[in-house]
């Protein structure tokens, strides 16, 4: 059972909406403000009557002082397809005492329930392993959880493969949730968004890391670090002053993954899978705009 | 200045550290810690790696000045002050003495090779001074430096030095001489072979092996008289160490004392022939009992101890003891050591005066307070119990009478004194001197012709007034006079002595009587008009020199010796496990980081 499922917690996440930074044109009616002008509650501009316009749209207001005939506009309120890539790859999964994955899983959870409680569609990937959706209605969220319930270990080279094969299935633009520990150099991690960007999906990239990731001191002076995803081995004499230049190595690549995501104008978040899981939704995600209430 | 005893095992350091180096290096990679990525730790390991290859933590370190420690200690590291002291033993029994060539004797060569030692101790070019403690070994062992000396003074103590009648015990000198403070190295002049026993761990003992020659001590040898007490004849044993046929003369002499001074007056003599190693007895006919005699050995032959030809005898049948008062305490007196002779100090508490009531003062056996003495019957009638009459003189200025006021004292019937030659007449009333006081050889004595107790009381303030006086003048006598023994002289009262000793002789009158006496070294004092002697015999000094391996010749080579200094040792050892504590801390008690999980 996730944490995030509790009823308590999801009373709290039907409060939030998932909001874009961009509009897009969706496939029925729904809870976001589309691109496209007709039946809404957003006022979006006038245009001079046409034959055949609704009367009942005419801005009588504006006819008395210019004795001209205009309509008022709106932006049509859809639906809108959110996407969840969930990172699985063997970083994910190590150290296990970190729980990574399970947070990332909790995490994609919360926001595709938040998506799905305003009638939007959404759709989860895990690349190089499954993809489950585009789905509405609020039961589906069970479904994703039984699909995140056991997941695999994937192999970067069927990560990136899966990635791929997930863009190209896109139809729609949306909302794309990014999940990963964004281990990764920063041209390769540049290249997914930019990947990402021009399928027009708005980005949301939420790094989850694990304590290790922050301090992966040792007892001791010596230890074999090995890499979970390569296997590589790296023999190394531990030190404080090595431990401060990994603080600082962190700190560093972090701040780029952030200024990277902000060129292409998309959201980073960073959450520490120890942190309470729902503040990150209440405070850090709402704090943003990313979630409303 | 650092010394290092066991140079050797730095020679170890170099592998053992590159060991530790190799150890470090090769003892794996420590635990196996599986992350997420090595993106940014393998970031971090280009750094190190151009840093420095090999980047030792902190234990290593600690461990490697372990390491050098633990080495520091088995070479033998030790601190030495730029002075080190020798410890010179020099055995100066009786033994030494022998003339061996030239008029010079086995001391004199022995002592010949102290300046080749000190010239070899001397580094050249070095700060290091040397400074000596000698320690001899009689007439008892005591250290005969009252400060450690210079090589240059060392002559001078040593010339000081001769042979005497003693103990010879090296083992016991040797352990006087560890003990002193900062000795390094202790050195042994000796006419024996010497061994060590007990080893000293913090001392390096140097045995000399010099080149052994026999030598023959051509000597003649009083070993002992015999008097006969029934014959009245007195039997001298003696004994030839000559390498040849020898020949002699023993000269017996009456000791009589005029004006305190002993006098040797010859009685006879007699001629001998000896073999090698013979023995023979000399008779001599017709010696009183109660005498004092000397017996003299002369031969025209070589002669090596001079100090075994005479004898000192007395035929006194008495026990006696041997009263050493001085101003020093028993341990600063380095009083002759005897077999069978000890010292005991006598405490005020231990001898205190006897009061002889109604004794015989013509017998005095012991000082004290003799009241209302006996008389000899001869005596009797001079002296009988009379009344006593006026006072006629007494010496006020005596302390026997300070305070005390006669004209107050009833003396009643009393008994006229003969004061003997010795004593002091203190009271004298019509009927006589009715008290007296004076120093006997048994020791302070007050005699008081009269009731000093008496039982009605009425003159009880002034009696006791007297008698404390008595008390008190007597323990002033017995604890504040003084009387110092001299081997060969008599003894003379003396004054101002803070101790007393008492040695209690083994050989007693019996063994005199009927026993040998044994040679020579004697001590002979006054019993009052009798002239007494006490002999100390240290036996194997005559005799046991023929064939001695006598060392004449030491070049300086030394033995096996503990090349070891405990105390630097200890320090290394104390130091390396302080370390090794530390070691620990690093490892074990102090994680510095603690994996979390």
């Amino acid at each position: 059972m996730y944490e995030v499922l509790e009823p308590a917690n999801l009373k709290q996440l039907e409060l939030l909406k998932l909001k874009s930074q961009r509009r897009f044109l969706g496939s029925r009616q729904g809870g976001n403000v589309s691109l496209k002008r007709g039946h809404g509650m957003e006022f979006a501009d006038y245009r001079r009557y046409e034959l055949g316009d609704d009367p009942r749209y005419i801005d009588w207001g504006v006819y008395g002082r210019t004795e001209r005939l205009y309509v008022k506009q709106f932006q049509e309120e859809q639906d809108i397809t959110v996407f969840c890539v969930l990172d699985s790859t063997a970083s994910m999964h190590h150290p296990e005492g970190d729980r990574k994955i399970r947070r990332a899983t909790e995490v994609a959870l919360g926001m595709l329930y938040v998506a799905l409680s305003h009638h939007d569609r959404v759709h989860i990937t895990i690349p190089g392993h499954t993809a489950l959706g585009p789905s509405s209605g609020a039961g589906f969220i069970h479904r994703i959880a039984e699909l995140c319930s056991n997941l695999p270990m994937i192999a970067p080279d069927d990560h990136k493969r899966g990635l791929q094969r997930f863009l190209h299935s896109v139809e729609y633009p949306g909302i794309c949730l990014y999940i990963s520990d964004f281990f990764l150099p920063i041209g390769e991690f540049q290249a997914q968004l930019e990947a990402l960007y021009t399928h027009n999906l708005d980005v949301i990239a939420i790094r989850v890391t694990g304590d290790h990731d922050h301090d992966p001191s040792i007892s001791g002076d010596r230890a074999l670090f090995i890499d979970s995803e390569t296997g590589t081995e790296l023999p190394l004499q531990w030190s404080a002053s090595m431990a401060r230049e990994y603080a600082f190595r962190f700190a560093e690549h972090e701040r780029v993954l952030r200024e990277v995501t902000a060129k292409y104008q998309m959201h980073f978040f960073s959450h520490r899978a120890s942190d309470p899981l729902m503040e990150f939704f209440c405070r850090k995600l709402a704090g943003t705009g990313v979630l409303r209430s | 200045m650092i010394s290092v005893l066991a140079p050797w095992f730095f020679i170890s350091l170099l592998p053992a550290g590159a060991l530790l180096v190799w150890a470090y290096r090769s003892q794996g990679s420590g635990k196996r810690v599986t992350l997420g990525s090595l993106l940014l730790l393998e970031q971090l390991q280009e750094k190190v790696t151009f840093r420095q290859k090999f980047l030792p933590p902190i234990r290593f370190f600690v461990e490697l000045v372990l390491f050098i420690l633990l080495v520091m200690a088995l070479s033998g590291v030790v601190l030495r002050s730029n002075t080190r002291t020798y410890a010179l033993i020099v055995d100066n029994s009786e033994g030494t003495g022998h003339f061996i060539r030239e008029g010079r004797t086995i001391l004199d060569e022995l002592k010949a090779h102290v300046p080749t030692w000190v010239t070899l101790g001397i580094v050249p070019g070095s700060a290091l001074t040397t400074n000596y403690r000698v320690v001899v070994t009689s007439p008892s062992i005591r250290e005969v430096t009252a400060q450690p000396v210079s090589g240059g003074e060392l002559k001078s103590v040593l010339e000081e030095i001769s042979a005497v009648a003693g103990s010879d015990n090296l083992q016991e000198a040797i352990q006087v001489a560890a003990q002193f403070e900062g000795v390094e190295e202790i050195l042994v002049l000796s006419d024996k072979n010497v061994e060590l026993k007990e080893k000293h761990p913090s001392i390096r003992f140097e045995s000399y092996s010099p080149d052994e020659r026999e030598i023959t001590l051509d000597n003649l040898a009083i070993e002992s008289s015999t008097f006969r007490g029934v014959e009245q004849s007195l039997d001298i044993a003696l004994r030839s160490f000559h390498s040849q046929h020898a020949e002699g003369v023993i000269s017996l002499y009456q000791v009589v004392l005029e004006k305190s001074e002993v006098v040797r007056k010859p009685l006879r003599r007699a001629k001998f022939v000896l073999e090698p190693g013979e023995r023979t007895r000399v008779q001599f006919e017709n010696v009183n009992r109660n005498g004092a005699y000397y017996a003299e050995l002369t031969t025209p032959d070589t002669d090596s101890l001079p100090s075994d030809n005479e004898i000192w005898i007395t035929t006194e049948t008495k026990e006696r003891q041997v009263f050493v008062d001085s101003k020093k305490p028993l341990g600063e007196l380095h009083l002759v050591s005897f077999p069978g002779l000890t010292y005991e100090i006598k405490k005020s508490t231990d001898t205190a005066f006897s009061i002889f009531y109604k004794s015989d003062v013509a017998n005095i056996r012991a000082g004290g307070l003799y009241v209302l003495p006996l008389v000899r019957e001869s005596e009797r009638k001079a002296l009988s119990v009379v009344e006593a009459g006026e006072l006629v003189r007494s010496k006020e200025e005596h302390p026997v009478l300070d305070y005390v006021d006669l004209a107050t004292l009833e003396f009643g019937e009393v008994v006229p004194l003969s004061v003997p030659d010795w004593a002091e007449p203190l009271i004298e009333v019509e009927a006589g001197v009715i008290a007296y006081v004076g120093l006997t050889s048994a020791g302070p004595v007050a005699v008081f012709g009269f009731e000093l107790f008496p039982l009605d009381g009425s003159n009880t303030p002034t009696q006791t007034v007297l008698y404390l006086n008595a008390v008190k003048w007597l323990f002033r006598q017995l604890f504040g006079g003084a009387r110092a023994l001299i081997p060969g002289q008599v003894l003379r009262e003396e004054s101002d002595v803070d101790y007393r000793f008492v040695s209690s002789p083994k050989f007693k009158a019996e063994t005199l009587m009927d026993g040998a006496l044994p040679a020579h070294r004697g001590l002979l004092f006054k019993n009052g008009n009798i002239v007494e002697a006490v002999h100390f015999y240290s036996a194997d000094e005559s005799g046991s020199a023929l064939n001695k391996k006598v060392l004449l010749t030491m070049p300086f080579k030394r033995a096996q010796g503990v090349h070891q200094a405990q105390y630097s040792i200890h320090f290394w050892l104390w130091l390396a496990l302080l370390l090794f504590a530390l070691d620990l801390f690093f490892n074990a008690l102090v994680p510095r980081y603690a994996v979390r999980s």
